[in-house]
């Protein structure tokens, strides 16, 4: 009778045998178990992102020759708009090398882009986070800033060997230093809860009252600022949507409106520091 | 399967059916459950125990000049705070506290229970703190002393490790403290005063201090914490403080039972900014009038009006203070400076000067509306004259012959006013300057305006110094010495009174809006007939439009229009050692229509030494009065004959 | 000798790992619109209702270890609920007929909205949660009703072939265990 109803309660007996063996494991033996289940799956995960760019390449052979034929053509035509920008460039970047020089400015860290697909999108509405084919091996640290075509995307959390969790702008425990453009005011941006089916969104806060929302085809933008030591300055991050009174009284709050992009990424880029060379 | 235990297996799986339903109603539903348990009777007793308030002061409202130009703000200070009921906070607190207890085990010399917990607290927050260093590259430490006693008292509070970031180490804790962590940045609003020490006393200035909570706040009856706010200490900060204070926001946080802070309030009403403020002060008369003190480092005080609203255009008082210096607090250093210095007072209202040679312009109305003199009345002047047996001399040795009214305002001969009073008589002098409002306060909207102007009747000697009233305290109240003290504000206000023959009273500093102006009472005519009006007039504008007049150095020959009206004169101070001059100079502008008074006094610095109005005073106003109509070009009146061209009698 | 029968939770996990494989393929392009499909539930009612409770466990723990290395929670936060739910259900299995079909069904969908609570209790007790959108949990809870409502009856049907090709037949041991 007495063992019968053991073998009743053996489920809730061994349930609380886990819990307890798990609160006390120690957190050396957590940790190994969690990048090498996490190291177990990446393959997987790697792979069929590879499966997914086949899928594209198939998808683009199916592209009728005359239309591929036409997007050569504008591709052509955006290389060499590009070629001459990167000219251009080169020598903005020169000048303001010689300015700085003459101004005797300190040098500012130089960023090396580590290109990154992106192998997995979860993102869910407790969490957004983006798993991407770069890893330990390609550099990549922890806390380093990602970024791509339209601005920031967020910075890396985790970091495996050959690829890393990237934590997405619209978390809520990511917050930026933040300014606007054409101003140089520090306004603290942090992830918000995105609305379903909606873009990812943010909060700023710290906003100077006498900045408005007036017109909401030429919303404020926001850029980050780098000040703070992690992003290099003027990344495009969000507009500034709405504003409303603030914490303090003092500023004003704002929602702010990512790019519709964020949820939808293939490649990234990762920015690596890079150190200046001891001699 | 048989179709009984079929039967059963379907009643089983309805139990399913129902669990999910449930789960599913009390997803729906969740949202109205809580705002019925929320809003019961037993859940409110509960929360007296659970729920803590924080009471957060709003911002003070701004202050623009009549031009609109931003005079008083809020500079947000940005703090590295941490706050001290986190979680983790507390967990630091009582490990630390073990290792101290384990550390001290051995020694002989064991400190008490609660010096182990300061220290176990100052330890964790310095480590926070070194942390917080290493970022920035400081050197901060935590003073372990203010830390308990904010422990003690606003647990709930942010404890600022550092309160004065600047914008990169702002900007660097943002980016690199985790949003979760017990450290945070917080921002909170000192006065800022862009135009530094201008206007410095009629601002004001401010303190922090805890505020009487607003009424009607939410969670009256719970446990509360508040922050330090600012009301002001003198001048407009004092004087509209109420209106300057914004609303308090209200925080109501729900507290376990260790009194670890939940991470979000239950509650929350943004603090409001405070009210806005239009000064009536015009910056760059205020400015011009500052400079030309500063620059020959002048002490003294200035005050100008606008005469067809009554409001204080500028107002100088020297020596001053840099605002900036008094925000977000006094160190006793600079109370120390500015209190040596005397920079705290505002002379403008605060201090009574005799009023000298200016005053003589009421001798002569006070003659004229008693027609005792009128404005041909020639009277001898020899240098001296002998009033009841004492020798009274005109000043500077000057011997101006017969001289009437108009001259003798230009040439403010003392023989000339001394005749005119002692034809007058005390009683209907005083009785004038009482009329004219010189012995009581104006009633400006700025606090601690002096009650302790004196206009003297006989009945005043007799009660203050236990003596008969003599001729000679006549002959001397009638060129604005003797027991005479006026403030600067009741100078401009006269002279206000002067150039509208009507009594002007109750100055504003805050620009008045039409209502206000249509609201305000309907001056009083001051009496004189216009044509013995247009004589003092005519008087005055002499001083100033006559190459020889004594307030010469106060005309804009180059400004076509600029009919200047004026008055100097030299206050005599006695003291023990010797006498202080101080230089007194009241104008108005245009004289056949004016639109703005002033009176300036500039103090004399050492003792015996020649001071004089018409040199010291005078090109002050200048300066001023030249701002004023390169401002307002519409107020001069080159259409109009130059009085100066009148002939005399 | 390994014995096929005692490790029948391998071929199990192996099975929830390539359902957790597709839905995650199927997460990267539901993200553009912002939804996130989770089918934990139907994995937990699986391993719970199919396979004894040690057998379930076994099968369970991989899944949660794997699930747990890619979430930011606590590691251990899916292995504790995935734990609590199996036992629950093999509490309550007994009293109710295990290989019915509609009643899988219901089990995987009740087990996934208890998911669903759990982990939004997990984030709001967590340290990077500034509150919960309701609104957006629920709409991912029902897409995730949806998509379990369609292959719950595949996944099983598909895991019970699987173990049968291994010779496991669950249909006759649970026959003759009556």
């Amino acid at each position: 009778m007495f063992r019968k109803q053991l073998i009743q309660f053996r489920p809730f007996i061994a349930l609380i045998s886990v819990v307890v063996f798990w609160l006390l494991a120690p957190v050396f033996i957590k940790s190994l178990l969690k990048t090498t289940f996490y190291e177990f799956q990446a393959p997987v995960s790697v792979t069929a992102s590879y499966i997914r760019e086949l899928q594209d390449f198939w998808a683009g052979r199916l592209q009728s020759k005359d239309e591929i034929y036409e997007a050569g053509k504008d591709l052509a035509r955006l290389n060499s708009v590009y070629e001459l920008k990167v000219v251009e460039n080169q020598s903005l970047a020169e000048e303001v090398a010689r300015l700085e020089e003459l101004l005797q400015l300190p040098s500012r860290p130089g960023y090396r882009y580590e290109i990154a697909r992106v192998v997995e999108r979860d993102f869910n509405s407790w969490w957004r986070q983006l798993i991407i084919r770069k890893g330990s091996i390609h550099n990549v640290r922890p806390g380093a800033p990602v970024v791509f075509t339209g601005g920031v995307v967020g910075r890396v959390q985790e970091v495996r060997k050959y690829t890393s969790v990237v934590n997405l702008i619209s978390n809520i425990d990511i917050r930026l230093a933040v300014v606007l453009e054409g101003d140089n005011r520090v306004i603290s941006y942090t992830g918000t809860q995105s609305s379903a089916f909606g873009k990812p969104r943010g909060i700023a806060e710290y906003v100077p009252t006498d900045i408005k929302v007036v017109d909401p085809n030429n919303l404020p933008r926001l850029l980050t600022s780098g000040l703070g030591g992690v992003f290099p300055p003027g990344l495009p991050v969000g507009y500034i949507k709405n504003l409303r009174q603030g914490a303090g009284g003092m500023f004003l709050d704002g929602d702010v409106e990512l790019d519709s992009r964020l949820t939808h990424l293939n490649e990234v880029a990762v920015l690596i520091p890079i150190l200046d060379s001891q001699p | 399967m048989t179709p009984e235990e079929h039967q059963k297996y379907q009643a089983r799986l309805w139990i399913f059916y129902a669990i999910l339903g449930a789960v599913l109603m009390s997803l729906a539903g969740g949202l109205g459950y809580r705002q019925i348990i929320e809003s019961s009777e037993y859940l409110e007793q509960g929360k007296r125990q659970i729920q803590r308030r924080i009471l957060t002061p709003g911002p003070r409202g701004n202050m623009f000049d009549r031009d609109g130009r931003l005079v008083v703000a809020n500079r947000p200070q940005f703090s590295a705070v941490v706050h001290l009921s986190d979680k983790s906070i507390q967990k630091a607190f009582r490990a630390e506290w073990l290792s101290l207890v384990r550390d001290y085990r051995e020694k002989q010399n064991r400190p008490s229970n609660r010096q182990l917990t300061i220290q176990a607290r100052a330890n964790v927050i310095q480590s926070y703190l070194d942390n917080i260093n290493l970022m920035l590259g400081r050197d901060e430490k935590v003073d372990a002393k203010s830390l308990t006693r904010h422990y003690e008292t606003n647990t709930y509070l942010p404890f600022k490790l550092i309160d004065d970031l600047t914008r990169e180490e702002f900007a660097i804790l943002l980016e690199s403290e985790p949003i979760n962590s017990a450290v945070d940045v917080y921002v909170s609003s000192v006065r800022h005063y862009p135009y530094e020490s201008a206007a410095a006393h009629a601002i004001g200035y401010v303190s922090t201090s805890l505020l009487e909570p607003e009424e009607g706040l939410p969670g009256g009856d719970l446990r509360t914490f508040q922050s330090k706010g600012i009301f002001g200490r003198d001048g407009i900060e004092k004087y509209y403080d109420e209106p300057l204070q914004g609303s308090m926001g209200t925080e109501i946080w729900i507290i376990d039972v260790a009194g670890n802070q939940y991470k979000d309030p239950v509650q929350r009403k943004f603090p409001q900014k405070g009210t806005d403020l239009h000064l009536s002060i015009d910056m760059d008369l205020q400015l011009v009038a500052e400079e030309q003190f500063d620059k020959y480092e002048s002490e003294g005080a200035l005050v100008a009006i606008d005469l067809d609203t009554v409001e204080i255009l500028a107002m100088v008082s020297k020596p001053d203070f840099d605002l900036n210096d008094t925000s977000p607090r006094i160190s006793s250093e600079t109370f120390k400076t500015i209190e040596e210095k005397g920079g705290w007072e505002n002379k403008a209202i605060r201090r009574p000067y005799p009023p000298g040679s200016p005053f003589k312009l009421v001798t002569a109305i006070a003659g004229l509306k008693s027609e005792m003199i009128d404005e041909h009345t020639v009277f001898e002047c020899k240098n001296h004259m002998m009033v009841a047996g004492t020798k009274f001399v005109c000043h500077s040795g000057n011997h101006h012959g017969p001289i009437a009214l108009r001259d003798a305002i230009k040439k403010s001969c003392n023989i000339f006013f001394y005749n005119a009073a002692l034809r007058t008589g005390v009683d209907l002098l005083s009785q004038e300057a009482i009329f004219l409002g010189l012995d009581k306060p104006s009633g400006i909207n700025l606090p601690n305006e002096t009650r302790h102007m004196i206009v003297p009747t006989k009945a005043y000697k007799k009660k203050r110094h236990g003596m008969v009233w003599f001729p000679g305290d006549t002959a001397n109240m009638a060129i604005g010495q003797g027991f005479l003290f006026i403030t600067p504000l009741q100078m401009a206000l006269l002279t206000g009174s002067i150039a509208r023959n009507e009594v002007i009273t109750q100055p504003s500093i805050i620009k008045q809006s039409p209502k206000q102006l249509g609201n305000r009472p309907a001056p009083r005519p001051l009496g004189l007939p216009e044509e013995l009006h247009r004589a003092i007039v005519e008087g005055m504008e002499k001083v100033v439009q006559d190459g020889d007049g004594t307030g010469r150095f106060a005309n804009l020959r180059d400004v076509n229009g600029s009919r200047i009206a004026g008055k100097t004169g030299t206050a005599q101070v006695r003291r023990k050692e010797g006498t202080l001059e101080h230089a007194w100079f009241v104008a108005f502008a245009p004289a056949n229509d004016p639109k703005i008074a002033l009176a300036l006094i500039v103090e004399g610095k050492n003792l015996d030494e020649g001071h004089g109005g018409g040199t010291n005073a005078a090109p002050i106003a200048h300066y001023v009065l030249r701002k004023y109509f390169e401002k307002h070009p519409e107020d001069l009146r080159p259409e109009n004959p130059v009085i100066a061209d009148v002939s005399l009698p | 000798m390994i014995s096929i029968a005692n490790n029948r939770w391998l071929v199990v996990s192996m099975g929830h790992f390539m359902a957790l494989f597709i839905i995650t393929q199927l997460n990267f392009y539901l993200a553009t619109v912002s939804i996130n499909v989770i089918i934990t539930g139907m994995l937990i009612s699986y391993s719970a209702l199919m396979l004894n409770y040690s057998q379930g466990l076994l099968s369970l723990i991989p899944i949660a270890f794997y699930l747990d290395s890619k979430s930011p929670l606590p590691f251990g936060s899916t292995l504790a609920i995935m734990v609590a739910l199996h036992s629950l259900v093999v509490g309550f299995r007994n009293r109710l007929r295990r290989e019915s079909i509609p009643l899988a069904f219901f089990v995987s969908q009740l087990i996934n909205i208890l998911i669903f609570l759990a982990y939004t209790l997990f984030v709001a007790g967590s340290s990077f949660s500034q509150g919960v959108n309701y609104f957006h949990t629920g709409l991912n809870m029902i897409a995730s009703l949806i998509v379990i409502a369609i292959v719950n009856q595949s996944f099983f049907v598909l895991q019970t072939e699987a173990l049968a090709f291994f010779g496991i037949r669950l249909a006759e041991e649970q026959r003759e265990a009556r």
